[in-house]
């Protein structure tokens, strides 16, 4: 299948989530999500934490502010998405929501929203029941925007300590997941931009 | 189309003890459409689901259940279609995919590699939508891909006629879009199968490799 856009050399993959506070578990989640991808031959641009705080989305009020402007840039080329997102009240963050709102700027594009892409899911929470909600919300909004929710989707519990300094995984059973998170990402990318259409 | 698996095999499972039930139509009528696309189609519909209930501890099984995972282990991608009871899933389709426990142990275990559509047969929108959630719920759990179009029918508007016809053309559209979606995601696994060692020599297996320990197909 061929992308609206230019091929990159790598399969390309945006990464989206975190809370409010840079370097929050969540977004460390990503950014270990990303790492893996790179690590496999992937490129990864990423957007976290602070920089998501954006104007709530209006439809009719442009131009968009420059981080908008590039999320959509990227998420335009990308093979791949990840979004990852802390349970606040039983489901994904506003925060989080308010910058999947603008991927409505791409409604016209010949592949709008995420269509056709594969999107790995990953939901964070103190507790068991806030994190299946998030996710089943989160894979709710994934398939409204056309994609492909991966298999798996990262649930992490956030109250030890989970990443070292260096970013990596400190828990066996979760780092599994990560890295079955990241392999099917990178293989239905894989697939994708080999496959003719 | 692509030369590597022109005619996937996909799986239909759905409908109700009932026979001819609205679910039961639409699956029969999804399979009339992946036929039409090249795919080949095994169902397993309506009061044949009626199965012993699942006990992992009983090694017998019934001849429908051993042809269902004889089917699901050889099918390129999977259709399910439910009814929803009482806001789910119903257990007679929750019942026969229990089986596919059978296939824990499996290469390709449970759906891995497939993609699956889903179908949500409810009587008003609030069921479709929450028996819609649970089969895309249990897709993941059994690791296959939940096509990104999941098809809601509310009974209340009227959907196939007494032949199995649809007479919603927006309905037919989706089943069609749903089918689509299945068979490409078949093609593009089988063709990247078939092209691996040509496209990236070595570089993709090897990161692969390390991150699943085997590369999946090819462990199979």
């Amino acid at each position: 299948m061929s992308t609206a856009s230019a091929m990159r050399e790598h399969p390309f993959f945006v990464g989206i989530g975190g809370t409010t506070r840079a370097g929050s578990s969540t977004e460390r989640a990503l950014r270990y999500t990303a790492k893996l991808i790179e690590r496999a031959g992937g490129a990864v641009e990423v957007f976290a934490g602070p920089e998501l705080i954006l104007p709530m989305y209006h439809a009719e009020e442009t131009p968009r502010p420059p981080v908008a402007q590039r999320i959509l840039a990227a998420t335009r080329e990308a093979d791949g998405v990840i979004l990852a997102s802390p349970g606040y009240h039983g489901s994904f963050s506003g925060l989080l929501k308010n910058v999947l709102d603008y991927l409505e700027d791409t409604e016209h594009d010949p592949q709008p929203y995420l269509r056709g892409r594969a999107v790995g899911c990953i939901a964070t929470a103190f507790g068991w029941q806030a994190i299946g909600t998030t996710m089943l919300s989160l894979r709710s909004v994934v398939h409204a925007l056309g994609a492909w929710p991966t298999p798996t989707g990262v649930a992490a519990i956030t109250t030890g300590r989970l990443f070292d300094d260096q970013g990596d995984c400190l828990v066996p059973d979760l780092d599994e997941q990560f890295r079955g998170l990241a392999a099917e990402l990178m293989d239905f990318a894989v697939r994708r931009r080999a496959s003719p259409r | 189309m692509t030369p590597a698996n022109p005619s996937p095999l996909i799986t239909f499972i759905g409908g109700t003890s009932r026979p001819s039930s609205i679910s039961e139509r639409a699956l029969r009528f999804t399979a009339s459409i992946v036929e039409s696309l090249g795919g080949r189609t095994e169902v397993f519909a309506g009061p044949q689901l009626i199965l012993p209930m699942y006990a992992p501890e009983n090694p017998e099984r019934s001849p429908v259940a051993r042809a269902l995972i004889q089917s699901l282990r050889a099918c390129d991608g999977v259709m399910l279609a439910s009814a929803g009871y009482h806001g789910a899933i119903s257990g007679l389709v929750k019942n026969a995919l229990d089986y596919t426990e059978d296939m824990a142990k499996d290469a390709s275990p449970y759906l891995h590699g497939r993609a699956i559509g889903c179908i949500a047969v409810a009587k008003r929108w609030q069921a479709v939508g929450t028996t819609l959630v649970s089969l895309r719920s249990v897709v993941h759990a059994l690791r296959g891909w939940p096509t990104p179009l999941g098809v809601a029918i509310n009974t209340t508007v009227p959907a196939f006629d007494d032949t199995g016809a649809c007479v919603s053309p927006e309905l037919e559209r989706s089943l069609r879009t749903l089918a689509g979606q299945v068979i490409e995601f078949a093609r593009m696994r089988s063709f990247f199968e078939r092209m691996l060692p040509q496209v990236q020599p070595g570089f993709y297996e090897d990161a692969l490799l390390n991150m699943y320990g085997a590369y999946p197909e090819q462990a199979g």
